[in-house]
């Protein structure tokens, strides 16, 4: 058993958590977010008094992001061994979270351009503003096909001792859901929908940092039954 | 009734997601109640523009389809599937009823040129009813599943535990209908 | 269906829950003729029978109300605690 690697993987996924919350939310102090009714000034001052720090910041959240990589194939390793030979639905994982990493990676980088100039103006930092927020927070669709996936198989495991226990697949479902209000920001600039609401921002972040701790514990448990002599 | 005492209805994963879901719509609520306490007149003017009667009349379908459930459940405990089937049934068409009458009051309210960016109001007011009619709509797929199962010669005592899955969920739905209804059609 | 099952209790419950629908119905109907000192009173009812009939939905329809003791008070707990919630910021509103 590879038991080593399969535990590195899954503490990727707490690395993570941790210097995406050093980077993300300690430095560039991106949370709570900038409210999208903002005007440009207010946006371009944001970037200009807080530069150095946003800079580095966000180097970090992007190099978090590329640690979900590992984070996902442990995910994946665990589904097929509920899936065996055919395992479509631990491909749709893998191909959805590799799509995932962008959406981590990518808004970090158009803030870090933003960053890049400060002085340019105030109309094209908040382009690259909105653009960052947009992408970050609106971009549901692969973490909702990587979840609903992964509640799929669990349910799909008809074997004696199931790999997951079955209310694991509702819980990934029930994320899945929540994380959907996040594809309304594109109406509002103000109110709970809005970028920085509590139902499209702060709920589905706190529920997707929720889902790393609970997929982490029951991932470590899977791992250590594995090492196990049979 | 269960046979025993301290019986889990259904999966006990089943509750993982109704409690999250009850949790969610929780919050909803609060959030409502709370932008509403900022601007009361401009609420209290829209809610006036809405039709009391249809939800009103949502509240006893899925009352109804609630119980016909119950009875299902009851049904199907006492091994009789056929009889669970159509009472499953009579349920399912509650449901679609709620659904033509949402239909029917979304389509006056568009034509009437009241959108999600009308004011905030209504955008709680598509939103929410929104999300509620994606759980009678998923919920109508589980009546459909639980007709089949029920219908189905080889039905025993082992299904047991997906009918009281469903039929919970099923609950699930008309329990936030309860709450949206004086919420967003009454209060003053 | 047998008559056994039409005196269930929960079609007792559901007999209720349509008059208290009913009820709220036509009270709320009635409210914009109400003086305006009886709004908050009209709405803190409302939603106390609508959270009444919730509980009952949980514990009858659901049936809760057989289930393990940590299962009842979390159902509870959320009826009480989210009514409570509501009326709070619904009493405490900022005057407009």
């Amino acid at each position: 058993m590879n038991t080593k690697s399969q535990l590195l993987c899954a503490w990727c996924g707490i690395v993570f958590l941790v210097l995406f919350t050093i980077g993300w939310v300690l430095l560039a102090r991106f949370l709570p977010p900038p409210s999208p009714a903002l005007s440009a000034n207010e946006v371009a001052a944001i970037y200009q008094q807080n530069t150095g720090a946003i800079r580095f910041g966000l180097m970090l959240a992007m190099i978090a992001g590329g640690l979900t990589a590992p984070w996902v194939a442990v995910i994946a390793n665990q589904m097929k061994r509920i899936e065996g030979d055919s395992p479509v639905l631990t491909y749709t994982m893998l191909v959805a979270g590799a799509a995932g990493i962008l959406v981590l990676v990518l808004p970090a980088m158009t803030w870090t351009v933003a960053a890049f100039r400060p002085d340019r103006n105030p109309e094209l930092i908040m382009l690259l503003n909105d653009f960052g927020w947009i992408f970050f927070v609106m971009t549901f669709s692969p973490f909702f096909v990587q979840n609903i996936v992964i509640g799929l198989a669990i349910f799909a495991d008809k074997a004696d001792a199931p790999v997951f226990p079955r209310w694991l697949g509702y819980f990934n479902i029930w994320v899945a859901i929540l994380l959907v209000p996040g594809g309304l920001i594109t109406f509002f600039k103000t109110g709970p929908f809005a970028w920085d609401g509590i139902l499209a921002f702060w709920l589905p972040l706190v529920i997707f940092f929720a889902w790393f701790l609970v997929m982490f514990q029951m991932l470590l448990k899977n791992i250590k039954q594995q090492a196990l002599p049979a | 009734m269960p046979k025993t005492k301290n019986h889990v209805p259904g999966e006990v994963g089943i509750w993982v997601f109704i409690l999250g879901d009850m949790l969610v719509f929780g919050l909803f609520f609060l959030v409502f109640v709370y932008y509403r306490g900022l601007d009361v007149e401009l609420y209290r003017q829209s809610q006036a523009t809405l039709n009391q009667h249809y939800g009103a009349f949502n509240t006893l379908l899925l009352l109804a389809s609630s119980w016909f459930v119950v009875m299902a459940v009851e049904n199907a405990r006492a091994a009789s599937g056929k009889q669970a089937a159509k009472l499953f049934s009579l349920a399912l068409l509650c449901g679609a009823g709620f659904g033509a009458v949402k239909f029917i009051e979304y389509s006056e309210k568009l034509a009437a040129g009241i959108t999600i960016t009308s004011n905030d109001f209504f955008m709680y007011y598509y939103i929410f009813t929104g999300l509620h009619l994606l759980h009678v709509v998923i919920g109508m797929g589980v009546l459909t599943f639980l007709i089949i199962k029920a219908r189905s010669p080889q039905f025993q005592a082992s299904d047991m535990v997906l009918v009281e899955s469903g039929a919970s969920f099923w609950h699930l739905v008309d329990l936030l209908w309860i709450v949206l209804f004086p919420l967003l059609y009454l209060m003053k | 269906m047998n008559t056994q099952l039409i005196k269930h209790p929960a079609t007792l419950v559901w007999a209720l829950l349509m008059i208290a629908t009913a009820l709220s119905w036509w009270l709320g109907a009635d409210g914009g003729e109400l003086k305006s000192a009886s709004i908050p009173m009209l709405t803190v009812t409302l939603m106390v029978i609508a959270f009444i009939k919730v509980r009952f939905v949980i514990h009858y329809f659901m049936e809760i109300r057989h289930a393990p003791l940590a299962l009842r008070l979390v159902c509870d707990a959320w009826v009480v605690g989210i009514c409570a919630a509501i009326l709070g910021l619904y009493w405490f509103a900022p005057a407009s």
